[in-house]
């Protein structure tokens, strides 16, 4: 026996110890985090988005403990991204002066082609 | 005895590299969920498509919206006969504040879809259907108009207790050198809760 094996065998000691803590922690965790199933919502008024954390006992017998709250997700804003500025839900009603223009142009193109037909008319008698 | 003592410090390690794997491969399932959009995650079929306000004769498909690159909120097509539900505010029904946003007028079609909200009043019904065959009916609490520059931007996005609506259009006169009214309209309704007439 040396040196290095006392160390090696204290090395391993540890090791296996961390494993079986760290398991334990990990199934602790386990138990912990279960997602519990989410009660059935009723419209249109949703249920509020936090809920009481649960008292949960640590063992038979014993007084409850509060739950930790290590990892209680916060329930965030309702509106996930706030736009910026004012919205544009407007075109703009139909131009006057256009439309003034247009009526200008189909009077003067209902003119011509009347002068033409009177002008025709006029030829044949 | 040396071979022995490597045999050992490799176990060891080995155990310690175990360890490591097994807690990364309970950590990852059991991490908490990722915070962005869970908490106010649109139920399955709560998504709105069609809106209708006797009052003022509307009768309008609801599309999707979301945020436009500048961040300012995407509005429906000029012309279109629709109503845009902004998808990053919860669906009408949901707690929280439901956007719906349509135009005044389009200078090509003329009135357009929300041209008749001024009209609205207080105690008026707005009914939306859901993706699911679900509505949820709605009364105007309120109604007020804003100078674009004075947009509430809290009273519409700010959260709310209960399942709310806003429906957004433009109003004032019409800046035809900057193309854009001066003001919004805003009206504000709440959710009537079921068997309620």
């Amino acid at each position: 026996m040396t040196i290095t094996t006392h160390l090696t065998r204290i090395a391993c000691g540890t090791a296996a110890a961390g494993v079986l803590m760290l398991g334990g922690a990990g199934l602790a965790q386990a138990q912990e985090e279960t997602p519990r199933p989410a009660p059935p919502a009723t419209a249109p008024q949703t249920v509020a988005p936090q809920q009481a954390a649960p008292q949960v006992s640590a063992a038979p017998g014993t007084p409850a403990l509060p739950r930790q709250q290590t990892s209680a997700p916060s329930p965030g804003p309702q509106v996930r991204a706030v736009p910026e500025g004012a919205p544009e839900t407007g075109g703009g009603p139909a131009d006057p002066a256009l439309g003034t223009v247009a009526a200008l142009v189909g009077g003067g193109a209902l003119a011509l082609v009347v002068a033409a037909g009177a002008v025709a008319v006029r030829r044949r008698t | 005895m040396t071979v022995r003592s490597t045999l050992l410090a490799v176990m060891a390690v080995v155990g310690v590299l175990a360890s490591g794997a097994c807690t990364s491969a309970t950590a990852a399932p059991l991490g908490p969920a990722p915070v962005t959009g869970m908490a106010v995650a649109a139920p399955a079929g709560h998504e709105p498509v069609r809106l209708d306000i006797d009052a003022i004769g509307v009768h309008a498909d609801v599309l999707r919206l979301g945020l436009a690159p500048d961040r300012t909120v995407e509005v429906p097509p000029l012309g279109s006969p629709d109503v845009g539900w902004y998808s990053y505010s919860p669906p009408p029904g949901d707690q929280g504040p439901a956007v719906l946003l349509g135009h005044v007028d389009s200078a090509a079609t003329g009135p357009s879809v929300f041209h008749d909200l001024p009209r609205l009043r207080r105690g008026d019904e707005v009914a939306v259907r859901r993706a699911d065959g679900t509505s949820v009916r709605f009364r105007v609490d309120d109604m007020a108009r804003y100078p674009k520059a004075q947009f509430p931007t809290a009273a519409v996005y700010g959260d709310i207790d209960h399942a709310g609506l806003r429906l957004i259009t433009c109003g004032g006169t019409f800046d035809r050198a900057r193309h854009s009214y001066t003001d919004n309209v805003i009206v504000y309704a709440s959710a009537v809760p079921q068997g309620v007439g």
